[in-house]
């Protein structure tokens, strides 16, 4: 229907979402807007599908529990490397 | 969803996968398929921690000793481009070329490289202006073994002292075409006659040197994106296969008269990514020349081949004032040709020091605290780190700061859309795709895949 404005939205059943995750989902889906909802948050864009969303919220949590288990040994051989 | 390890290594997982990988839950294949690939490094894997340690120290950016010079031996120009991105003066201007102090401290510069190969680059103003001075760098470098010349040159005029100088097989011709000729008239020369002479030079060296010695770019102007093939045409009839797709620059006289330049949006990129995919289609069309477009090479190469290029705009640590230097009209030494114009445009002084005294300086020092991605919090989460770079210079140039979150920087924004590019092309099943990302790779034949995919 013209003018009609569909907007996918998933909902994230988490306390807390991390200035780190609202980055990268930023760069991964630009057209992801995050609101907080009693219980978690929406996720929301008007442009990507429901799947596209669910596989940036995935590729971002990911990346942050990859982040946190590798963040000691990656900054040791960066150190050595770089210094 | 692509997967990307700190050394580069990368490939494609289907969502079941990554959804283990997430809940850190993977299957002994899954970590046998992981490993394989370079992207898991098992606790009882010291060879594959030794690689990974390896892999990383390939991508990390190494500056060697000094070996490339950007030399302005004038500001001088007998043009006047309404996007100058030096604000150069005119022709008749005095006070602006070298001075025997400053031609006398470049050679002694040239003197002291501990290199076995140089490159030197003569920028302007118009550096033909002064072949005189241009010669006597050059003689000085007899002693260097390998030396490459650039001339970067508009190709106005060509008198009997600058052809002597051309014909030298050490010496190359850099200069700026930028589309059909009205275009280039409107851009740059202003008016026919001034162009024709430019089109009957470049016809001229091109026909007595060939076109591996003289190269071109365009400078195109985000808010009349020229017809593709137009552009594409004006190149190829030229027998000029690479085009460097370079948007008006945010230096000089651009920052005044082209402004909106400073952000450039989602229609240049998609121009950007519709004139890669025009030259694949012509590539497949006529398989008797490649075309390519330079900077999307440059970014390809960056995922395939570490350490292969220098390209010093996208490295990481981009240290500045290490293995090259610009030595400005005044001598003045700068850490990129963008600094050098920042600071002429009197938003920022970014010189490091002098030809006289040299640049081994606090500023140079504060400068290269930051000269590194690898520790940024946003980059540490983005896949394209590894084959990304630093840029302080052009941070500086559009926001007066370097500590913007990266994603918020027309730089990220920038490489963050080109390598989405890269990665769509290496997973396309298209032969033509292939075809030309192989020819853009250098390699002899075409491989059936550029990229792995896990099941």
């Amino acid at each position: 229907m013209q003018g009609e404005v569909r907007v996918a939205e998933i909902g994230i059943d988490i306390v807390d979402l991390p200035e780190g995750a609202q980055h990268r989902l930023a760069i991964i889906d630009p057209s992801i807007a995050i609101e907080r909802v009693y219980g978690g948050f929406a996720l929301r864009s008007e442009t990507s599908t429901h799947e596209r969303i669910g596989d940036a919220w995935l590729c971002v949590m990911t990346n942050e529990r990859l982040l946190q288990a590798t963040a000691e040994a990656r900054r040791i051989v960066l150190a050595e490397l770089l210094s | 969803m692509l997967l990307v390890g700190d050394a580069g290594d990368f490939a494609l997982a289907e969502r079941p996968m990554v959804e283990r990988l997430c809940a850190d839950a993977l299957t002994d294949d899954d970590r046998d398929v992981l490993s394989c690939e370079g992207l898991l490094i098992d606790d009882g894997d010291p060879l594959g921690r030794v690689a990974y340690a390896y892999g990383v120290a390939e991508r990390i950016g190494h500056a060697g000793a000094l070996d490339y010079l950007i030399l302005v031996p004038t500001l001088r120009c007998n043009l006047s481009c309404s996007y100058c991105q030096v604000s150069r003066v005119a022709e008749r201007s005095t006070g602006f070329d070298w001075n025997e102090a400053t031609l006398a401290a470049v050679l002694r510069l040239i003197d002291g490289l501990e290199t076995e190969r140089v490159k030197i680059e003569f920028q302007g103003g118009e550096p033909t202006l002064r072949p005189d001075l241009i010669r006597a760098v050059i003689d000085r470098c007899e002693r260097i073994p390998i030396r490459q010349f650039v001339i970067c040159t508009n190709l106005q005029r060509i008198d009997d002292d600058v052809l002597a100088l051309f014909d030298r097989p050490d010496v190359f011709i850099s200069t700026s075409l930028d589309g059909d000729a009205a275009t280039h008239a409107r851009q740059r020369t202003g008016d026919g006659a001034t162009t024709d002479a430019f089109l009957a030079n470049l016809r001229f060296v091109l026909d007595r040197y060939g076109p591996t010695k003289v190269s071109a770019l365009p400078t195109v102007d985000p808010a009349r994106l020229p017809d593709m093939d137009g552009l594409i045409d004006s190149y190829a009839a030229h027998g000029i296969d690479g085009v460097f797709l370079r948007p008006i620059n945010y230096q000089g006289f651009a920052r005044k008269r082209h402004a909106e330049v400073r952000e450039l949006d989602a229609a240049w990129r998609d121009y950007h990514s519709a004139f890669v995919r025009r030259l694949i289609e012509r590539n497949w069309e006529d398989r008797s020349r490649v075309l390519e477009e330079t900077y999307f090479s440059i970014c390809l190469r960056r995922v395939f081949q570490p350490g292969a290029d220098r390209h010093v705009d996208l490295r990481d640590p981009n240290p500045v004032g290490v293995d090259y230097v610009v030595v400005d009209h005044d001598g003045r030494v700068y850490p990129t040709d963008e600094a050098r114009m920042l600071t002429r445009s009197g938003v920022i002084d970014l010189a490091i020091g002098d030809v006289f005294d040299g640049w081994e300086t606090e500023a140079r020092d504060r400068l290269n605290a930051h000269a590194t991605n690898r520790f940024d919090p946003t980059c540490m989460g983005c896949a394209y780190q590894p084959f990304c770079g630093r840029d302080l210079v052009d941070d500086l140039s559009r926001y007066g700061r370097i500590d913007l979150p990266r994603h918020e920087t027309e730089f990220c924004r920038r490489h963050l859309a080109m390598f989405d590019l890269v990665f769509e092309l290496i997973y396309s099943a298209d032969p033509a795709v292939r075809y030309s990302l192989a020819r853009w790779l250098r390699l002899p034949g075409t491989p059936t895949e550029f990229g792995v995919r896990l099941s």
